[in-house]
């Protein structure tokens, strides 16, 4: 599958984008915002994104809405720290496929990209 | 999850420095909401990484902070207290980060934890403080080493490129001279990459200035300001590192004796003002407080009981020297000395750092007024490019960017006035300083070329024997014990002998 990765955090990037490639998939793309996110979505048009919800310059919920409005079949994954259970069920609203939570287990996030699939 | 170490240590060190720019500026301005929210996403951030890392202190401070954030967020401010525990936080993740960097244990943080979590409650807490550790920029990428052999490699090379083109001259083949030549333009330009990807801006080392200064005012109790400017000039990296240390003593210095206490002002703030300005190839960084400034009778008294200077020299002194004699390690007026800048020992490290890099250290000052330190320094100390030129024999190197024009004059046309000689120029009429004379090599006889400099607002013209060549040669630092003015260092020249670069100033 080709992802796109969204976090503000380097750190956080890097780290899932080793756990998908180690598990097969191709990390097509990477977005620092949430505004970064939208418009490399348009460019890239990934089968799955990754969405971290806390982000500088429109946060994660915005994006998904904003994906979601031009692309209704976009799969999209939230990404989230602990603590932020009311803003995941936002974004689920929203449109979100499904949450892993942070920090995260190499098996959780790969189980968790499969089960979006099976739908 | 050791390989992600690095990241995570320069996420966080690159973190530490926003948090502490939106803790300075809520300081200011305690409603900055977008501040405040800032900070909330970048505790937020932390807590994410620190959880993955699996360091559970971190990530718990950054939770609390983050619910301290949540709060002040709904109240659209935040309080003083709060703020200085935050303050707190953030210089935790900052030792947490040089800590790992170095393969050390994490400092412990049960207390500040404790500390935070009343804070949630409500409680007020009491001023919780970190014991001093001394900071470096030392936190540079590992690529530093390897920019460093490779900056020492390209200066050999430039050496080597001089003496080659000397040799091929002398066999004058053609083909040899044309490879001489495409080398030597080669080696230039990789000379200035390397050069260029050693440059800083200054900000490098002012950026840590704002909240220091700010914990040394408050340990000191001063009320002051520090305003920076010129923080853009770029200058070689080493030359930063070699900077850090005299400037933090300068702006101590400021503050502890320089700056009134609280009840010692009369309505008037105090003010630090630290300026960086760039004159041809010299960068001039100024340290300025508008506090007591030095006073010259004290300093004559303390100078003379201290066995510094007799009692004949301290009268005969001009105000100028007498200030640098608080930069003598033996030298302190403070009767009671308080940690480290009252012992003396801070302007020395001013003075060694200044010799180390061939530079100048200046001050001036007026009582109850104002006190200046001036540290001047080169930009590069890479190479410089240079006139070489003939003295009886000998020859010198005079860079380049300090003249104006050359000529040939006759020992005749130069006037003496006076116990001055002059040289008319055009409409002007220039002093002339004889080299031979100030370096002590014999005169020699002849028509001379006369040399014309120009420096700090001043003109001179330099009488050599000749002009007999130009230039770029590499300059390496003559060291501490050799600190003849007349000298801005050394270097090899193309002959592969030793060379000696001239400073105009030192001339005088």
């Amino acid at each position: 599958m080709r992802v796109l990765i969204v976090d503000d955090a380097m750190f956080m990037r890097r780290m899932l984008s080793d756990i998908l490639e180690k598990g097969g998939h191709t990390v097509c793309g990477e977005a620092a915002s949430g505004k970064e996110a939208v418009e490399r979505y348009q460019e890239l048009k990934p089968d799955l994104v990754t969405m971290d919800i806390i982000m500088p310059d429109m946060s994660g919920i915005e994006a998904v809405k904003e994906i979601k409005k031009a692309d209704p079949e976009a799969k999209i994954l939230m990404v989230s720290a602990m603590g932020q259970q009311a803003l995941v069920l936002e974004a689920v609203q929203a449109g979100a496929l499904d949450y892993v939570v942070k920090p995260f287990q190499p098996s959780r996030v790969l189980e968790s990209i499969d089960r979006v699939f099976k739908r | 999850m050791e390989r992600y170490t690095d990241l995570f240590v320069s996420e966080l060190s690159e973190y530490v420095k926003q948090l502490n720019n939106h803790l300075l500026r809520l300081e200011k301005e305690s409603k900055d909401k977008k501040s405040i929210i800032e900070l909330f996403r970048i505790f937020h951030t932390i807590k994410g990484m620190s959880q993955t890392m699996g360091y559970a202190t971190l990530a718990e401070m950054s939770h609390t902070a983050e619910n301290l954030l949540e709060h002040a967020k709904k109240r659209g401010m935040i309080e003083e207290h709060v703020l200085d525990a935050l303050f707190t936080v953030t210089e935790i993740f900052d030792r947490s980060a040089t800590a790992l960097k170095s393969g050390r244990a994490l400092p412990s943080a049960k207390n500040i934890i404790t500390m935070l979590e009343n804070l949630q409650r409500g409680k007020a807490p009491s001023y919780v403080s970190i014991p001093e550790t001394k900071k470096g920029i030392s936190d540079i990428r590992i690529k530093l080493e390897k920019l460093d052999t490779l900056f020492n490699l390209t200066n050999e090379l430039m050496i080597i490129r001089a003496r080659i083109n000397k040799i091929s001259q002398m066999v004058g083949d053609p083909q040899l001279q044309n490879l001489s030549d495409t080398a030597a333009r080669l080696i230039s330009e990789l000379q200035d990459e390397v050069t260029k990807l050693r440059m800083l801006p200054l900000s490098t080392v002012f950026d840590l200035f704002p909240r220091w200064f700010r914990d040394e005012a408050k340990r000191l109790k001063k009320d002051a300001e520090l305003t920076i400017s010129g923080a853009e000039i770029e200058v070689d990296r080493s030359i930063i590192e070699t900077l850090r240390e005299p400037l933090i003593h300068l702006i101590r210095n400021a503050l502890d004796h320089g700056i009134d206490t609280k009840s010692g002002t009369a309505g008037h703030k105090g003010e630090v003002k630290l300026t960086a300005v760039r004159e041809k190839d010299r960068i001039h960084i100024s340290v300025r407080d508008n506090g007591r400034g030095l006073d010259p009778e004290l300093i004559r008294r303390t100078a003379v009981r201290r066995k510094i200077i007799t009692v004949e020299e301290s009268r005969r002194m001009t105000d100028e020297n007498l200030f640098r004699l608080t930069v003598h390690p033996d030298f302190s007026t403070r009767k009671q000395v308080t940690t480290l800048s009252g012992r003396g020992i801070g302007l020395n490290i001013v003075q060694l750092a200044i010799a180390k890099l061939g530079g100048r250290l200046q001050i001036s000052s007026k009582k109850d007024n104002f006190s200046c330190f001036t540290l001047e320094v080169p930009v590069s100390l890479a190479t410089v490019r240079a006139m070489i030129i003939r003295l009886n024999g000998q020859r010198f190197a005079l860079p380049l960017s300090y003249i104006q024009e050359t000529l040939y004059v006759s020992e005749a046309s130069l006037r003496a006035v006076f116990h001055r000689e002059l040289f008319p120029l055009r409409k002007e009429l220039i002093p002339v300083v004889r080299l031979s004379a100030r370096l002590g090599c014999q005169q020699s006889e002849g028509r001379k070329t006369l040399i014309v400099v120009q420096y700090g607002g001043k003109k001179r013209g330099f009488l050599a024997d000749a002009i007999i060549d130009e230039d770029e040669i590499v300059v390496k630092s003559m060291g501490r014990l050799f600190t003849n003015p007349a000298y801005s260092g050394c270097s090899i020249y193309a002959d592969g002998l030793p060379i000696l670069i001239l400073d105009p100033r030192g001339l005088e």
